[in-house]
């Protein structure tokens, strides 16, 4: 039998418990158990639903594209499949053992699941960046030392960094292997000794290789499937197209002016407005200047949009005749990235230091600031249930490429190595 | 209940729409800014991409009086950043003066928020400057915040 004070004192206790328990949920830190498979109509102010449809690949919009500016092959179906099979051909090396495919690999979304590739042995090693949208940045390399697909093709082929292949080689291995690909598309290859001729041809090459690269685009993800459906005039009745309780809330959470500000750089229907910032990242020697020393390298390349070989009219060559250059802000700047197909290309940031999302984001809720360095992330300021949310949205941005297949895969043809006598 | 939410997504659909129309994503457009205490106005434009966001962007600027009459505009500087962001141009726009009327060439918004510009003339006698706050909203029309005049000297006609 149970005294009538210990019986009371049960019941204090109980209470305690339950307001604290209600105080809690209350308080955003225990939630609910959340039912996150179960699909959610969620109410969007105009104003968010016109920033929604900033951020989506819009059916009947196109998304930003640059090669064209000034590669005239940009478009020409014959370029792009010659590039694509240059693409995956791994005699185009010094070593005959790399390809563009290396590094990047079309089922890793174009990367290669490294923080860096092996070959970079610099001091200050870059990751590989996805080319999947990348022909709607108008700059190419996390410092942006490339205005187009094409002159950033060339540099790696040369470098010995990455292909390592003499421009003369190249043309070698073009003769032996794609002659007739290459003359349809080009003309007639130059002998070996005509310098001037052969970095024709090494542009030619690129121009190919970018004409492929510019068909990789994003297909429409989930998050773009339900952004369509706010503004069509049916009501919704597929649940698997819309989001689920946990993605609106992250997704909320990522247009919130309170919290992290994250459109402020990552806008538009690539989630990246193309600018140079600098985060702080933890591993930051101090030996990549970044975007201060990539806008320099960009303006003095000779396969820049204002050089000799681009096809364009050098009025219009407005990114680099408006560049902001020279200023202390742009240092240790990198490239904002696309948040599209975050899945598959891990490690993330310019030196590969985040392994997965969650330690991108874990690190955004408490930045490093540095004395006297500039940064443009703001603490995010979220919960952890938050930062799950959060990474749930992004989640929502796979898509994969919007191409046939076979785009994908090394081409089925094989050519065999012609030797002449 | 289901009617109700069927009813507000509908509403919601609908300014949708119609708040997207009303986008200056594409569009020519044009501001003035007006200065009684100098008899000045000024005239900000575009023809297309006028206070677009992220989209590059070339401005015409005239300077008159407040009847209408111009103000021949000797040199043009063009200047600003995110106060709150704490950085500057992501471009580096560049002017240039034909008689009454001035351009500036290759401008960026890069986000949305507010912006703030500087523009400072050079005119015969004087130097005008005006300095803009401009918030930049996806779906909205530019809200021009504050405009303020200074000037050095006293412009002859």
């Amino acid at each position: 039998m149970q005294s009538d004070q210990s019986n009371s004192i049960h019941w204090l206790l109980a209470s305690i418990i339950f307001l604290l328990l209600i105080l809690l949920a209350g308080l955003k830190l225990i939630l609910p158990a959340p039912i996150s498979g179960e699909s959610e109509v969620a109410t969007w102010s105009p104003e968010e639903v016109a920033l929604l449809r900033s951020l989506s690949l819009q059916r009947d919009g196109e998304l930003p594209s640059f090669e064209g500016r000034t590669n005239e092959y940009e478009g020409s179906a014959a370029a792009a499949s010659f590039g694509h099979q240059l693409f995956f051909d791994t005699d185009l090396s010094r070593t005959g053992a790399t390809s563009c495919a290396s590094c990047h690999q079309p089922d890793k979304a174009f990367t290669d699941g490294l923080a860096h590739p092996a070959t970079h042995v610099q001091t200050a090693p870059r990751n590989t960046p996805t080319l999947i949208g990348a022909g709607s940045s108008p700059w190419q390399f996390w410092d942006g030392r490339s205005d187009s697909l094409w002159s950033q093709a060339l540099e790696a082929l040369e470098s010995p960094l990455d292909h390592g292949l003499s421009r003369s080689d190249l043309v070698s291995v073009v003769s032996m292997k794609y002659r007739p690909e290459y003359e349809a598309l080009f003309g007639e290859l130059p002998a070996p000794d005509d310098s001037a001729a052969v970095d024709r041809a090494f542009t030619n090459v690129g121009k190919a290789i970018g004409a492929y690269v510019a068909m990789l685009k994003p297909a429409p993800a989930k998050f773009d499937r339900y952004v369509a459906s706010l503004s069509s005039s049916e009501t919704p009745d597929e649940p698997a197209e819309l989001l689920t309780k946990t993605e609106i809330a992250g997704l909320k959470l990522f247009i919130s002016e309170d919290k992290g500000q994250c459109i402020s750089c990552h806008n538009g229907p690539l989630f990246t407005n193309n600018e140079f910032k600098s985060i702080n990242v933890p591993d930051f020697s101090g030996a990549d200047s970044g975007r201060l020393v990539g806008a320099k390298q960009v303006l003095r390349n000779p396969f820049n949009c204002l050089g000799n070989y681009s096809a364009a009219e050098k009025e219009s060559c407005d990114e680099l005749l408006y560049i902001k250059k020279d200023d202390p802000e742009l240092y240790a700047t990198f490239k904002v990235p696309t948040l599209r197909n975050l899945s598959l290309t891990a490690p993330y940031m310019h030196s590969g230091i985040f392994l997965s999302l969650a330690d991108v984001l874990r690190y955004y809720n408490h930045p490093l600031q540095r004395a006297n360095d500039h940064l443009d992330i703001v603490p995010l300021g979220m919960f952890p249930h938050e930062l799950q949310q959060l990474e749930a949205f992004l989640m929502t941005l796979d898509s994969g490429v919007d191409i046939a297949p076979e785009w994908l895969r090394p081409p089925n043809k094989r050519r065999v190595a012609m030797i002449e006598y | 209940m289901k009617v109700v939410l069927s009813l507000a997504l509908w509403f919601v659909t609908l300014s949708g729409l119609m708040a997207g129309e009303s986008s200056s994503d594409l569009s020519k457009g044009s501001e003035r800014f007006y200065s009684s205490e100098l008899d000045l106005q000024v005239e900000i434009g575009a023809d297309e991409h006028f206070m677009a966001i992220n989209t590059l962007q070339h401005w015409n600027v005239r300077l008159m009086r407040l009847d209408g009459s111009p103000v021949t505009i000797k040199a043009l500087t063009f200047d600003g950043g995110m106060p709150a962001h704490r950085h500057g141009l992501p471009t580096t726009p560049q002017t240039n003066v034909l008689g009454a009327a001035a351009q500036v060439r290759g401008i960026r918004f890069s986000m949305p928020g507010v912006w703030r510009l500087t523009l400072d003339m050079l005119t015969e006698g004087a130097n005008v400057t005006l300095g803009l706050d401009v918030d930049l909203r996806y779906g909205q029309p530019p809200e021009f915040q504050s405009a303020d005049f200074k000037s050095e000297g006293l412009i002859e006609l």
